[in-house]
């Protein structure tokens, strides 16, 4: 287990990260927060990118530093176009300081997870988006870190390289800490065990899947949507939904207001509670 | 890190535009370089003639290293992998250092053939002994420091700029640097010129002269490339400040010591700042007013207040030896003792000393400080007392009359030892320092001992490190100097210019020619004198000395030395050089010309007569041909050998008359 104890970080005057707490187990965690919530950040003080304000990360016994220790996915992920798939992850396996006889197996090794060795003779400039994406998946597994780190994996993918990649982390998930960052609630929904909601630079929730959507417990409603004020400060509109061909809207409040029908919740209502302080 | 390396260098092979870029670069230095060679296989030209050529284009070196590391450098954050990158804090310096090795190695490849292409015309002329450190170090100087301080501000820029910030400021740093910049501090000079305070930003701007200075009237074959110390200065700050700000990005992150390397380095760019600023002795050739070539004018001639009274004062004592110790480091340092005699003084002793040198003490030889006062080029110490010798130290800048670590020219009609009395220095007329000024036809016996980093050479003989022995007024030069036995005369000359020491020969032997036909009892050049080749500090002036003669031009120069300068003669003069130089020639021109009318000589007689300058000028434009048809003439009548001693005991005098009266007037007893 990894604790990330109480870290901070500024720029300038600006606080993104206040005092940021919680623990990674084993399996998916997955970071949600709405754009701007500090979890790039978060990540990038956890993998020692920029040195945080406070705080630390505790290692379990025995485990080396974390940035040796991590495979990271940033946000925005590239290569030199003129190099090949192997050449590309070849210089990654010297930043990894991963034996020279060793790196020709473990880059098909990795790449073979990734489905791509077929592609690995091709120049990383002919890759399409989602080739290029789960490059650097394979990039990261370089050097069999215990730790992956995803920022925003499926940003930009098309349904088809979503789906694929879903399986691929889910794969990842048997043999490695899974660490992934997105403001997507179905994408954790589908792969996470834990998740962690993050919102102002501050820890609104930690738990697993299920204790992250029981945050909506009694708090998710239905209604008309000819009832719905979305100006209304007594409660939250979720969405408008279409329940057997009548429009409603999916209302999150502390109280049910009047002619408002109670619903199961979502993660998604869980953490729309967490970050919208509906408690 | 080889394997880094080996992608770095991939990339930039398979980028086409990087690949072209280089390919268009490296041709460019082997084109010029091979274009000096070509120049002096095949036209004979050697040293600077040919060497200045490829320094004038020096700024394409920076300009591209700056352009290839900014872009190399960008590349993964255009690529997006810089994070990724930075992900690996303990090997992620490997990277950059990966990727600044790349426009290193290409600035190393270029400058081997740079320098190899240069080191071959060097040991082609035969100038290997004399120039082989010389152009190295002005090629380390002028090519490789800027191209370093191009690539760690390229790495800079690369970090903290974006692409539009990024090329805005590499076109500003190729500015600055370049040769168009001086135009700023340039009009800010001119601007100014007039105004009580002078505006001279000059000294900030030379801050950033990291390149060679403007050499496209030629280089001094004495100096050389200027290599002084105040330029190693500013490269060296320049390349320790990128260096220390730079370094953060290039070591690694999780090393505790980069902080202090940092600092270190910060520290040392800030100490040789300091360095770059002291004052020294510099062989500028640009624009600003005290330019070494225009130091002289812009003190003597100085508009908007007085300019500074030329004295001539006689000193009432007489310099029996001098006792001199100079030191040539940033500028000139001197010790010198002065032993007089015949001593009449009055109340105060009066010397002439270059304003350029300041003097911080002078003594009297029990080393008692004595008052003095300073005005300009004249020192006055006051004391009633009779002193038998009197010390000053001092130290300083001659403007064209460098001393300092690469250069020695210390004419002997310049004071940079005090000469007894004031004497007038410049000549507001020609506006040009007085050259022909002698120490009262009274030689002094001299000891001299000169600590320099270049050989050094006088008109006195050398023995045990002095140069000592009895002169008029001692010279001495140092630098890329040769001496050579010319004829009977010790001639120092400058191998790596255009004149070599056939070109003495020559003009010794047509002056020695000159001098016997138009019947000279008295040669300019006396027996045994030293001879001085031109130094192309700026101002280079022919001078005589009855010990020395400093040839700036040929033998018919010579020959008139010492003539007075009188506007109405010049067309005579002209017309006499060719009587004596290509008699045929002038013949055939002349016998061609229609004979002048009587009016028309009257006309002109009058115009000569003229202190109008504009008149003089329509004078010129319109008695080409008149005096041209009288003297020739006049030989006819009187004979080639009659007609050349006349015309130079005229020339030599101070009749009044002019040109036309002197042709006009008929035959003048010639002076012995």
């Amino acid at each position: 287990m990894i604790r990330i104890e109480n870290l901070r970080m500024s720029y300038r005057k600006n606080e993104a990260l206040k005092g940021v707490t919680f623990e990674l187990n084993p399996g998916i965690t997955g970071l949600l927060g709405p754009n701007g919530a500090g979890k790039t950040t978060l990540l990038r003080c956890m993998l020692g990118i920029i040195r945080p304000g406070g705080g630390e990360v505790v290692f379990p016994p025995g485990m080396r530093m974390l940035h040796r220790e991590a495979g990271y996915l940033p946000q925005k992920y590239g290569l030199f176009k003129e190099l090949t798939v192997q050449e590309a992850l070849e210089y990654f396996g010297v930043l990894k300081d991963i034996p020279r006889a060793e790196i020709g197996c473990e880059i098909d090794e990795c790449l073979h997870k990734v489905n791509l060795l077929e592609s690995k003779r091709s120049r990383v400039g002919t890759l399409s988006g989602g080739m290029m994406r789960r490059v650097g998946i394979a990039a990261a597994l370089l050097g069999k870190p215990s730790l992956l780190v995803f920022d925003e994996p499926t940003a930009g993918l098309d349904p088809e390289e979503r789906v694929r990649f879903k399986r691929l982390a889910a794969s990842l998930a048997k043999e490695h800490t899974v660490l992934i960052s997105t403001h997507i609630v179905e994408d954790i929904e589908a792969l996470a065990s834990q998740v962690v909601i993050l919102d102002q630079g501050m820890v609104c929730s930690s738990g697993t899947l299920a204790e992250t959507t029981a945050l909506a417990e009694g708090r998710c409603f239905l209604a008309p949507d000819s009832l719905v004020d979305e100006g209304s400060d007594g409660y939250y509109v979720a969405r408008f939904v279409e329940v057997d061909g009548r429009p409603l809207a999916r209302v999150l409040a502390c109280t049910a207001p009047d002619g408002f029908t109670p619903t199961t919740p979502t993660l998604e209502d869980g953490y729309l509670c967490a970050t919208k302080g509906i408690a | 890190m080889a394997t880094l390396l080996r992608f770095q260098f991939a990339v930039l092979k398979r980028r086409r535009s990087f690949a072209l870029f280089m390919l268009a670069f490296l041709t460019s230095v082997a084109a010029l370089g091979g274009y000096e060679l070509y120049y002096m296989l095949h036209y004979g030209y050697r040293g600077f003639t040919v060497l200045e050529f490829s320094t004038r284009y020096s700024v394409l070196w920076p300009s591209f290293f700056l352009v290839l590391t900014y872009e190399l450098l960008s590349l993964p954050g255009q690529c997006h992998m810089d994070e990724s990158v930075d992900a690996h804090r303990a090997t992620s310096h490997r990277h950059r250092l990966a990727a600044l090795a790349v426009p290193t190695a290409v600035l190393i490849a270029a400058f081997c053939v740079y320098l190899l292409l240069r080191l071959t015309v060097v040991f082609a002329s035969s100038m290997a002994g004399l120039l082989l450190w010389h152009v190295i170090s002005a090629a380390i100087l002028d090519i490789l420091a800027p191209s370093v301080i191009a690539i760690l501000l390229g790495l800079l820029l690369a970090r903290k700029a974006e692409r539009f910030a990024g090329y805005a400021a590499i076109v500003a740093f190729v500015f600055v640097i370049g040769p168009y910049s001086e135009i700023v501090p340039h009009v800010f000079s001119a601007a100014t010129f007039d105004a009580a305070l002078q505006v001279n930003v000059y000294p900030v701007f030379d801050l950033f002269r990291i390149l060679a200075p403007d050499q496209t009237w030629s280089v001094s074959p004495l100096y050389g490339f200027p290599l002084e110390f105040q330029r190693w200065a500013v490269a060296g700050f320049w390349i320790a400040g990128l260096s220390g700000l730079s370094l953060p990005f290039v070591l690694r992150s999780t090393w505790r010591g980069a902080e202090y390397a940092s600092a270190s380095l910060l520290l040392i760019a800030a100490l040789l700042f300091s360095a770059a600023l002291m004052p020294s002795s510099t062989l500028r050739r640009d624009l600003r007013p005290d330019a070494t070539d225009m130091a002289d004018m812009s003190y003597y001639d100085r508009l908007g207040t007085e300019p500074p009274e030329q004295l001539d004062v006689r000193p009432g004592f007489r310099v029996a030896a001098y006792d001199m110790r100079f030191s040539a480091d940033r500028a000139l340092d001197a010790v010198v003792s002065v032993d007089l005699a015949d001593d009449a003084h009055g109340d105060a002793y009066r010397f002439t000393l270059y304003h350029g040198y300041k003097i911080t003490s002078v003594s009297d030889s029990q080393g008692n400080a004595l008052t003095y006062s300073r005005d300009g080029d004249y020192v006055t110490v006051r004391s009633t007392a009779v002193h038998e010798r009197i010390t000053f130290r001092y130290r300083g800048d001659g403007g064209a009359r460098i001393a300092n670590y690469q250069c020695v020219f210390l004419p002997g009609y310049f004071p940079y030892y005090p000469i007894a009395g004031f004497v007038p220095l410049w000549d507001r007329q020609t506006h040009r320092l007085i050259e022909t000024r002698r120490t009262d036809g009274v030689p002094a016996d001299f000891s001299v001992e000169f600590d320099a980093h270049v050989p050094v050479t006088s008109n006195l003989p050398e023995t045990g490190g002095r140069f000592v022995g009895r002169s008029y007024a001692p010279t001495f030069v140092g630098g890329l100097i040769a001496r050579q036995e010319i004829l009977g005369h010790g001639v120092v000359f400058y191998p790596a210019g255009s004149w070599p020491a056939q070109f003495f020969e020559a003009e010794i032997a047509s002056l020695r020619s000159f001098e016997r036909r138009v019947g000279v009892s008295r040669s300019v050049l006396s027996s045994g004198a030293a001879v001085f080749a031109p130094p192309g500090l700026g101002g280079d002036q022919t001078a005589v000395l009855p010990d020395t003669l400093f040839i700036a031009s040929g033998g018919f120069d010579l020959l008139l030395v010492g003539a007075p300068p009188k506007d109405n003669r010049g067309l005579l003069v002209q017309a006499f050089r060719d009587l004596l130089i290509d008699p045929q020639g002038l013949r055939e021109r002349c016998s061609a010309l229609p004979e002048p009318r009587k009016d028309e000589v009257a006309k002109l007689e009058r115009l000569s007569r003229s202190g109008d300058n504009e008149t003089l000028q329509l004078y010129d434009s319109s008695a080409y041909d008149v005096v041209y048809r009288l003297f020739y003439d006049k030989v006819l009548r009187e004979g080639e050998d009659a007609v050349l001693k006349e015309t130079y005991a005229y020339l030599m005098s101070q009749d009044p008359s002019s040109e036309i009266g002197f042709l006009t007037s008929g035959t003048r007893k010639v002076e012995p």
